[in-house]
């Protein structure tokens, strides 16, 4: 049977019997890439998660390389929980209803300037220990920042330029509801750790992305994230 | 368009699937730019020069000894990343060894063409570009100025045991170098760690030696018995 060897460069003899000195030996499978492919994953900035897939459709799990690509960096990928990327977080917000005001807060529990403008939105979340946010309230709707109440707390409406809601008539005690904004602002140099998911099916690669959320306080900005992944013609069983 | 396909001694042109052909110019390769082994200095940083300007792929193994080396995990942020000049591998001991495979193939994959590393006695371009007037590898399926990863042989190593502990298996691979070793548990590429709190975690890994691959599995959650298959892709390239 003839053979097909191509050493490698620097390398000159063609009858060695360690085949890692050659480009190609007939006698042995060169790893074929399959195909190779992206997807662009984004945080979102109320849950702090972002996941995506990638499709290989190959009707088998395939060996593969992925990277994740964010801030100028590709990150290599190993196993269940790499990369760990930090993130940029900021922004804590509660709800005083008895005087109707939110208030900004930073992580360290101190009251900060909100920064909000005309135009901000906001969304409320309940925390583990409240059942129902204060009337009218609700965690669906969006809402706007309306004007100040001082430079830390401020009034919304429920539409653009629209009427103060009074939070007055709700229920539950002060500081007890959280709530985040559209207006991401690094106020406090804070991070947090993403986590990275990543795991191949017989018809694509699946990616999730996972931060620690502080019970669900913490603002997120949008960041996103480049994943590739490149597919090798080979089940890996 | 003329094709350039190498069968297995046991298969034919015409009825051996590609992914099971010797090499296909019909598909692409990552091309191997250079391989290196480099000592930590104990810094935190561990830095590599490619100089590429662009993001390239890579991959890299560890050791303590030089002997025997592994896939490392990272329990704080970062771990290994390139940008378009270095590559950046967190070794926070000195003197431990690090075998770094960098590719040509860009991370993102695109073509490039400002690069001039495509030479050999055999090249082959990438469809649309022409072979004599090319020079970045990036636009190649094949040079042989480049090496392409060979694979020895697959095979599934079962770990088992029973209750909480850290259990093995070892399969003597008989090469007598160190080979590039690639496994997988399921679709995930080893090693990984699970915490689910409370004391309870799950963990795969692996070492690669000239002798043998040892698989490990270690697990407190509480189980009565463990066994986890290990999918593992031998290599004829070495890592040592």
């Amino acid at each position: 049977m003839a053979k097909f060897k191509v050493l490698k460069n620097g390398f000159t003899d063609i009858d060695s019997t360690d085949i890692s000195d050659f480009s190609i030996h007939s006698d042995y499978k060169c790893q074929k890439l399959a195909l190779a492919d992206s997807v662009t994953v984004v945080m979102d900035a109320f849950s702090g998660s972002a996941s995506g897939v990638i499709n290989h459709n190959l009707g088998y799990i395939p060996s593969f390389f992925c990277f994740v690509e964010y801030g100028g960096k590709g990150y290599e990928t190993v196993g269940n929980a790499n990369p760990i990327l930090k993130l940029k977080a900021a922004r804590f917000f509660d709800i005083n209803a008895s005087d109707n005001y939110i208030y900004s807060w930073d992580a360290n529990g101190d009251q900060v300037d909100h920064n909000l403008v005309y135009g901000d939105t906001i969304k409320f979340k309940l925390n583990p220990s409240n059942t129902s946010l204060p009337s009218p309230l609700n965690e669906s709707t969006t809402y706007y920042y309306k004007s100040d109440f001082s430079s830390t707390k401020f009034y919304i409406s429920a539409t653009l330029g629209g009427s103060t809601i009074d939070l007055r008539n709700g229920v539950g005690p002060e500081s007890n509801y959280w709530a985040k904004t559209n207006n991401f602002e690094d106020l406090y140099d804070f991070y947090v750790d993403a986590v990275f998911d990543i795991y191949a099916d017989d018809t694509k690669l699946n990616i999730q992305v996972t931060v620690s959320d502080l019970d669900g306080r913490v603002n997120f900005s949008q960041e996103s994230f480049i994943v590739r992944a490149f597919f090798i013609m080979d089940e890996i069983i | 368009m003329s094709r350039m396909m190498i069968a297995p001694a046991n298969g034919s042109i015409g009825s051996t699937p590609s992914k099971d052909m010797v090499f296909d110019s019909n598909l692409d390769y990552m091309l191997i730019l250079s391989e290196r082994t480099d000592i930590s200095d104990g810094s935190g940083v561990l830095e590599i020069t490619h100089g590429l300007g662009y993001i390239p792929s890579f991959y890299h193994f560890e050791s303590a000894d030089g002997l025997t080396w592994y896939r490392p995990t990272y329990s704080g942020t970062g771990g290994a990343y390139a940008d378009t000049n270095k590559i950046y591998i967190n070794t926070y001991d000195p003197n431990i060894h690090v075998r770094t495979i960098i590719w040509a193939n860009s991370q993102d994959n695109s073509d490039g063409g400002t690069k001039n590393n495509a030479f050999g006695n055999l090249l082959i371009a990438k469809d649309g570009y022409d072979v004599l007037e090319e020079t970045d590898l990036r636009r190649f399926k094949f040079a042989s100025s480049a090496g392409i990863l060979k694979i020895k042989e697959k095979r599934t190593i079962t770990v088992s045991g029973t209750g909480d502990g850290t259990f093995t298996n070892t399969y003597y691979h008989g090469l007598g170098y160190v080979p590039q070793v690639y496994v997988f548990v399921g679709g995930i590429q080893i090693p990984t760690f699970y915490s689910q709190g409370g004391g309870m975690a799950l963990s795969y890994s692996f070492e690669v030696d000239s002798y043998k691959i040892t698989c490990t599995v270690f697990t407190s959650l509480g189980e009565p018995t463990t066994s986890v298959d290990f999918n593992i892709q031998i290599m004829l390239d070495k890592i040592a």
